[in-house]
């Protein structure tokens, strides 16, 4: 029983003390608050005023954050719970709590902790679930590491080539290296009109030899897939101009058929001819290397046709026996090769070669690109951890008095280290979360970003291993730098820290060296990484400036097929394409149009033999030399703008009246420097032509690699079903035009579809995805690190100058001016980041090597790159000295000298 | 004269318990008592008695019980438990070593001199 209601000033005391002490009611709030009651009442029952008694009881906050840290000792004691390390879910849930409050209480250091660690984490997660999904995965077949990629080589042409059809024949009985072997009809994706109903769509038909599923062993969901007969029967190529069956892909008879379950025998028209459906692939099939097929059609590879030992149109693939080392055969090959040659003497070309399936589906520069960003990743999240570290060295510092008040009052060590890790593992929880998210979301952004700088067949999607590994590292950084400080406390004796009052705290000299190591580890990896983007972005630089010998504004390309069906002869389609481009000609705007078989920039394609020799004596295998072909119908040069350097453009002759040629530079330059050009005749496609013209060098690649090129009349061209692309100069809006487009072909054909437009701007920057893609990524890499060396340093001269703040003051005393008190902090700031720069430059140097493989033009050791790096570290290093020093000048001496 | 604070920290709970060993207390009892048994040296601030009986009773050195007091209001009592005296004994011999070599030093005498 109470004797009435306290006085309301001692009712507001106790308020106080039991608000700043926070306790939950299973903590002994209600007996708490019991026990000041009581100790009041006995007060004013001993006729002391409230005013004396509130005056003699001292402060109630302190009294209250005391008994916050005491009273649950009793409550647990009361429980029976041991004193000491062990901690009940509770106290866990009690500390997580308290842990929660004091990092309320620190707003701004807690979001840039919580935010460096989602940087670090998130940045990670997304680099490495891509490099984890286009490197480390293996390729969705069965046992991957024995599918390999077969190439022929030829020791003066270079590069690796294409395959010839009857080789693929051959190799077939190679089985004592190769036990399946396939070919594919990857050289272009082939588009088709599949009609099942009224409207055609288009899609992209995959030719494939029978045995392709099988090498990769992947068995269809429903039905069959190809059989021997359906590739390699009997027969001559001729017989089969068609192909009669076809697998569909999973998607395309979701999409298109609707799961049909009675899908197999199906027959629907394909370029206008009946295919049946003998097949469907699962869902998670992938084709290794082109664009992904919605169907598959068996490849015609009889003899005869385009399938003779001069033609490299396929590419093969194969899965090695089991027990043969993939190392050795090459040399196997050899040795077959030669007994091929033995036997059948116009097999002789180079040597063939193969190559594991997995490296020649991500490619060795953009495996290097990946590891090389991955690696740039890493040390994002190394400055990240380096710079949370310091962060919590600071609050560590700040935190000492409070620990040593907490030690003093009788907590345990344990409770102090469980006290911090809480806060730590708070803020990790959080950051992990929101890293987590950042990831997710960096995953996206680097798909949207750059769908063409990463293979189609990658199954990328996040991975939560890849995120584990980010969190743990981050985490676990998070405490070890955190614990430092409190295991230290629990070393020092709490007296002497309390003692030494607001001065220097306990700044050990150790964790002072310790922290400016972690600011000049920081400034090193940032400077690397900044050094590393501006080669990369100096590198791109000089891509956008590589001459592409073409004029790409204003052009708009678009594909039309011509079904076989309706179209069956060559001047069906040639009669097609002159009245087609004639109504083009006439839209409004329109300036030029022409079309090519493939657009230039975009990669080698049709690579044929030609020859040459003054005499021209044909079938003298000395003079033949290769050549990228490409048709062209109408005015395609006046299209691409692509200049003309001797000769006239095709307009100026009568086609019909003698077969032509226009040839690149470079065949003049490699075949022909000595003679006039224009007076030579060349065999090439199937006839002599004389050569038309000379136009200037257009790269098949956006590094300005150039390659000989032939361009040949489409009317001129051979029997086959040349899949045009139109290309289209005009002034005005693109998207009118292509509708314009659309509507003319409508009007002259309505079963017709307008393919895959794309501008030729398009174009360009879609074959620069790989490389505009690591610029963007290393230089956001280099963003991220180089603020977040400003945080570290800036943080590491602020609290330098807050604990120095007494010693400023004296020295100013002394008479020090501002200039002096400012070149303390500058030299300190110079202290720091000088060191860092130097390991830096060395970091780069070593890293740069590496890099090299991604430059053009730029060479690893440009010293613009370097210099621009070194200039912004001077930046962020006078950025980050500039406030700590000018608050050192605003000290007040007075105030400093009479605090305490 | 007061304590200094780091002298206070060490002796306070030497002093509590060695009131609670003679008798129980109830809190406002024991804040009279250190106060003046103690001839004021020991007068903390009051507040300060709480969380240090609360700290002892956590450690288990004391125990609190409530009784109905003669005027038949309800108290919370402390006590010393056994492993209190134990550690109570502890800190007696530590402080009476501590004393002697102060003593031998002549820490006293000397601060009469200044």
């Amino acid at each position: 029983m109470t004797e009435g209601p306290l006085p309301p000033e001692i009712r507001a005391v106790i308020d106080q003390v039991l608000d700043a002490a926070g306790l939950g009611f299973t903590q002994g709030r209600d007996e708490t608050e019991q026990d000041l009651i009581e100790h009041f009442e006995d007060g004013l029952g001993r006729g002391i005023d409230a005013d004396t008694l509130i005056a003699r009881f001292g402060d109630p906050r302190a009294a209250g954050e005391r008994i916050a840290r005491t009273r649950p000792q009793v409550q647990a004691r009361r429980r029976g719970e041991p004193k000491g390390m062990t901690m009940t879910i509770e106290v866990w849930w009690q500390e997580l709590q308290r842990a929660a409050r004091r990092l309320g209480r620190a707003p701004g250091f807690t979001a840039i902790v919580v935010l460096t660690l989602a940087l670090g984490v998130g940045v990670n997660t997304a680099i490495f679930t891509v490099v984890n999904g286009v490197i480390l995965q293996e390729l969705p077949y069965d046992e991957p590491d024995r599918l390999v990629r077969i190439y022929e080589r030829h020791e003066e042409w270079g590069d690796l080539e294409y395959m010839r059809a009857p080789l693929i024949g051959e190799m077939r009985a190679w089985d004592e290296v190769f036990s399946d072997v396939a070919a594919m009809y990857t050289y272009r994706e082939q588009g088709a009109d599949l009609t099942d109903g009224d409207t055609p769509v288009r899609v992209n038909a995959m030719a494939v030899s029978s045995g392709y599923f099988e090498t990769l062993g992947r068995s269809p969901l429903v039905g069959r897939t190809f059989g021997e007969d359906e590739s390699w029967g009997a027969g001559e190529y001729q017989d089969y101009p068609v192909p009669e069956e076809a697998i569909l892909s999973h998607r395309l008879w979701e999409g298109h058929f609707g799961e049909d379950p009675q899908i197999i025998g199906r027959t629907v028209q394909l370029d206008g001819v009946s295919v049946e459906i003998v097949g469907v692939m699962p869902a998670d099939f992938r084709d290794p290397f082109g664009s992904q097929g919605d169907l598959w059609v068996p490849q015609n590879m009889r003899p005869g046709g385009g399938n003779h030992y001069r033609n490299f149109y396929l590419s093969g693939i194969a899965r090695i026996r089991d027990g043969v080392d993939i190392g050795t055969v090459d040399d196997r090959l050899v040795v077959l090769g030669d007994a091929l040659v033995e036997r059948i003497p116009e097999a002789v070309h180079g040597t063939t070669a193969v190559r594991p399936l997995q490296s020649d589906v991500v490619g060795e520069t953009r495996q290097t690109m990946l590891w090389i960003l991955a690696a740039a990743a890493a040390l994002v999240l190394l400055t990240a951890c380096v710079n949370v570290g310091n962060l919590l060295f600071a609050r560590g510092l700040g935190q000492d008095r409070a620990l040593a008040l907490q030690a003093a009052l009788g907590s345990g060590r344990g409770r102090l280290v469980a006290s911090i890790l809480t806060e730590h593992a708070l803020m990790a929880g959080a950051g992990g979360v929101l890293g987590l998210a950042f990831g997710a979301a960096g995953v996206k952004l680097l798909l949207a970003v750059s769908p063409d700088a990463l293979p189609a067949v990658a199954d990328i999607s996040l991975g939560l291993p890849v995120f584990a590994f980010a969190f743990l590292i981050t985490g676990g950084a998070l405490l070890v730098f955190g614990l430092t400080p409190a295991l230290r406390m629990s070393r020092t004796s709490p007296a002497e820290v309390l003692r030494a009052g607001d001065r220097a705290s306990t700044v050990g000299r150790l964790v002072r060296r310790l922290r400016d190591t972690l600011v000049v580890v920081q400034v090193a990896a940032a400077l690397v990484l900044v050094v590393g983007a501006t080669l990369l972005t100096r590198s791109f630089g000089s891509l956008l400036d590589v001459p592409l010998g073409l004029e790409p504004e204003g052009v708009v390309t678009f594909e039309v097929h011509l079904p076989g069906a309706r179209y069956p002869e060559p001047a069906d389609r040639v009669r097609f394409h002159d009245e087609y481009q004639e109504r083009l000609r006439s839209l409004a705007g329109v300036e030029a149009v022409g079309a090519t078989s493939w657009l230039p920039v975009n990669g080698r394609y049709h690579s044929w033999g030609f020859q040459w020799s003054p005499d021209a004596e044909p079938g003298d295998d000395e003079s033949f030399r290769s050549t990228d072909v490409r048709m062209i119908h109408g005015d395609y040069f006046a299209a691409m703008g692509i200049p003309i350097v001797r000769g006239a453009p095709p307009a100026d002759f009568d086609l019909e009246a003698e077969q032509l040629v226009w040839v690149n530079e470079e065949i003049v330059r490699s075949t022909m420097p000595d003679v006039d050009p224009l007076t030579q005749t060349i065999r090439l496609a199937g006839a002599e032509r004389r050569i038309a013209g000379v136009v200037a060098d257009v790269p098949f690649s956006t590094r300005g690699e150039v390659s000989p090129k032939s361009y040949v009349p489409h009317r001129q061209g051979d029997a086959r079903n040349w899949a045009l692309t139109q290309t289209v100069r005009a002034s005005g809006d693109a998207a009118d035009l292509l509708e314009r487009a659309r509507g003319e072909l409508r009007a002259m054909d309505p079963g017709l579809v307008l393919y895959r437009p794309q501008g030729m701007v398009d174009l360009l920057e879609r074959v620069r995805a790989q490389d505009r893609f690591a610029t963007m990524l290393m230089a956001a890499f280099g963003m991220l690190a180089l603020v977040l060396s400003l945080i570290g340093t800036y943080g590491v001269l602020s609290t330098s100058v807050a604990s120095r703040t007494r010693e400023i003051g004296i020295r100013m005393a002394l008479g020090a001016d501002t200039k002096t008190v400012r070149g303390l902090v500058v030299r300190y700031a110079a202290a720091l980041t000088i060191p860092g720069v130097l390991f830096g430059l060395v970091g780069a140097w070593i890293a740069s090597r590496w890099i090299e493989a991604l430059l053009f033009e730029v060479g690893a050791a440009d010293p613009w790159s370097y210099a621009g790096a070194l200039a912004v570290f001077f930046g962020v290093a006078i950025l980050a000295g500039w406030l700590p020093a000018r608050r050192a000048t605003r000290v007040d001496t007075v105030h400093v000298l009479t605090a305490e | 004269m007061t304590l200094e604070r780091e002298w206070m920290r060490g002796a306070a709970p030497m002093a509590v318990l060695t009131l609670l060993a003679r008798r129980e207390m109830y809190g406002y009892e024991l804040v009279e008592a250190l106060e003046r048994d103690s001839d004021g040296l020991l007068a903390m601030g009051q507040s300060t008695v709480y969380p240090l009986l609360y700290n002892l009773e956590g450690k288990g050195h004391i125990e609190s019980v409530a009784r109905t007091a003669a005027n038949g209001r309800k108290r919370k009592y402390y006590k010393a438990t056994a492993a209190g005296l134990r550690w109570l004994e502890g800190q007696r011999s530590q402080w009476a070593k501590l004393v002697a070599a102060m003593s031998n030093l002549g820490v006293a005498d000397d601060a009469g001199a200044v």
